[in-house]
């Protein structure tokens, strides 16, 4: 007997198919049989699309649920739930969850590259920014802020 | 040797003001489009770009431009409305409204990415003087994706390795660019197969490193991957000399002398032939030639060229076996 598909090899494998209770069965060559390969027809959500969401533990994802991005309206449910931004603002909005998702995307947080309308190597310029920054923050009294700036530049001129 | 390899650079930029395509609603679309074409329109560069309403274009049309890589194949799936802008010689596409606002891409002439990276870092500089750009000051620039953040940049190879491929050590190059925080993938980008020993070679982390650091460690990868590759390709000719001039020529036979030929048969016997090129195998054809004809007989290309009675693929395969057979002998 012949291949029921390509009517060109003989037949080496019967391939038995129930879908929606009704059986067929066919009579393939080696080849069109993996073809016609079930393995392909598996079509199951693996949720590849929300792999970000494995980044979040338990209780972040539970806290301030509903809290809203202003720009977008995207709530910080939904932006945990697939871990892409819906604007510009929700990396602010959400900069509590975004931080560690960045780090564990690129292993660091922080830029260090070109800033807008500057050609080239930005970190001097970013060192510049970082500093004048710490000023004002030591100025305001800020000095929680102003340790974490300090930390920053450190690790910008080290890297330098 | 001679090596088939493009390289190219990408930036991804967004609208400070405006949600990412991924939430935005059709006048939102038009809004990113007019201001990203108005900013450019009034630039230096004016004369030598066009644009591309994605609404006014046919199907065809817009999958020849991504068979060119002018368009990415996501960009073809959209259904916001979107635009691109290309320069004449198609070294600079500028896509809109595909994953992010603004995706500005510029080919490499030869082996080093610097210079793409030097004229998208002008295009950018040009939107930026116009335009409210999304940037945070530790972040970098917003992207829709979190995996572009930082410096939005992709700069990216497409390498030809069929030594590699033959060899079968594709996996351990798989890991050793990953190390490097590198990816390889096929050359129509994230999820598109391997055609015919043709890989994508690309930056994985976009945070964190400066662009020049990130195009250094690309252009020094690549390199790399193709001293592995000759290296290979030497060891193997000169253990199975008679196997793979014999695999060539072969090949070379069927790309000149069929009268049918399936787009993915023309990938992989040009892939052959390429190799019997760079090993001294096969010389009455240039690397160029061959390259071109392969990416100007993909499906949609060779329909607009207009010389298909109708858009059945034995018809196309007929074609294109046909311009095969006359730019190969």
């Amino acid at each position: 007997m012949m291949c029921e598909k390509c009517g060109i090899n003989p037949a080496a494998v019967t391939l038995t198919q129930v879908i929606n209770g009704k059986k067929t069965v066919k009579k393939l060559c080696v080849s069109c049989a993996n073809e016609n390969n079930v393995y392909k027809d598996l079509n199951m959500d693996l949720g590849f699309s929300s792999l970000f969401s494995s980044f979040f533990n338990e209780g972040e994802r539970a806290a301030d649920a509903d809290e809203k991005c202003p720009l977008c309206g995207m709530t910080k449910g939904e932006f945990l739930k697939n871990g892409k931004p819906g604007c510009a603002s929700c990396y602010e909005t959400f900069a509590s969850s975004m931080m560690p998702l960045l780090k564990k995307i690129h292993s660091t947080n922080t830029h260090t590259g070109k800033v807008p309308g500057k050609s080239g190597n930005a970190s001097e310029n970013r060192i510049d920014l970082l500093k004048a920054q710490l000023k004002e923050a030591i100025e305001k009294e800020e000095y929680e802020k102003a340790a974490r700036l300090r930390d920053e530049i450190k690790e910008m001129e080290g890297r330098l | 040797m001679t090596n088939y390899q493009s390289g190219r650079v990408r930036l991804a930029r967004n609208l400070k003001s405006i949600p990412f395509p991924s939430r935005m609603n059709a006048d939102m679309a038009h809004e990113v489009i007019d201001k990203v074409w108005c900013a450019l329109s009034a630039s230096a560069l004016k004369d030598t770009l066009k644009i591309i309403y994605s609404e006014e274009c046919d199907k065809i049309s817009l999958m020849a431009l991504s068979e060119k890589h002018l368009i990415s194949p996501d960009f073809l799936k959209g259904t916001l409305p979107r635009a691109v802008i290309i320069s004449q010689d198609e070294k600079i596409s500028i896509m809109i409204n595909e994953e992010d606002h603004i995706r500005i891409q510029v080919f490499a002439d030869g082996n080093s990415l610097d210079k793409a990276y030097d004229t998208a870092d002008k295009i950018d500089n040009l939107l930026a003087e116009k335009l409210d750009i999304a940037f945070h000051e530790k972040f970098g620039y917003l992207t829709a994706c979190p995996t572009n953040a930082g410096t939005g940049m992709r700069a990216s190879f497409m390498l030809h390795l069929p030594a590699l491929t033959m060899s079968n050590s594709i996996s351990s190059v798989l890991t050793w660019a990953n190390k490097l925080g590198l990816a390889v993938r096929g050359i129509y980008g994230e999820g598109s197969k391997a055609k015919g020993a043709f890989y994508q070679l690309s930056n994985q982390i976009t945070l964190g490193a400066t662009e020049k650091d990130i195009l250094g460690r690309v252009n020094l990868a690549a390199e790399e991957l193709l001293k592995k590759e000759e290296m290979v390709r030497n060891t193997l000719f000169e253990n199975n000399r008679v196997r793979m001039t014999d695999r060539c020529m072969r090949s070379y036979g069927i790309l000149t002398n069929s009268y049918a030929l399936s787009s993915e048969e023309a990938f992989s016997f040009s892939s052959d032939v390429l190799l019997g090129i760079s090993l001294g195998i096969i010389n009455n054809v240039t690397p160029e030639k061959l390259s071109e004809t392969l990416f100007t007989t993909l499906p949609a290309s060779l329909a607009q060229t207009g010389a298909l009675t109708d858009s059945d693929p034995t018809s196309r395969d007929v074609l294109r076996a046909q311009k095969f057979r006359e730019n190969l002998k």
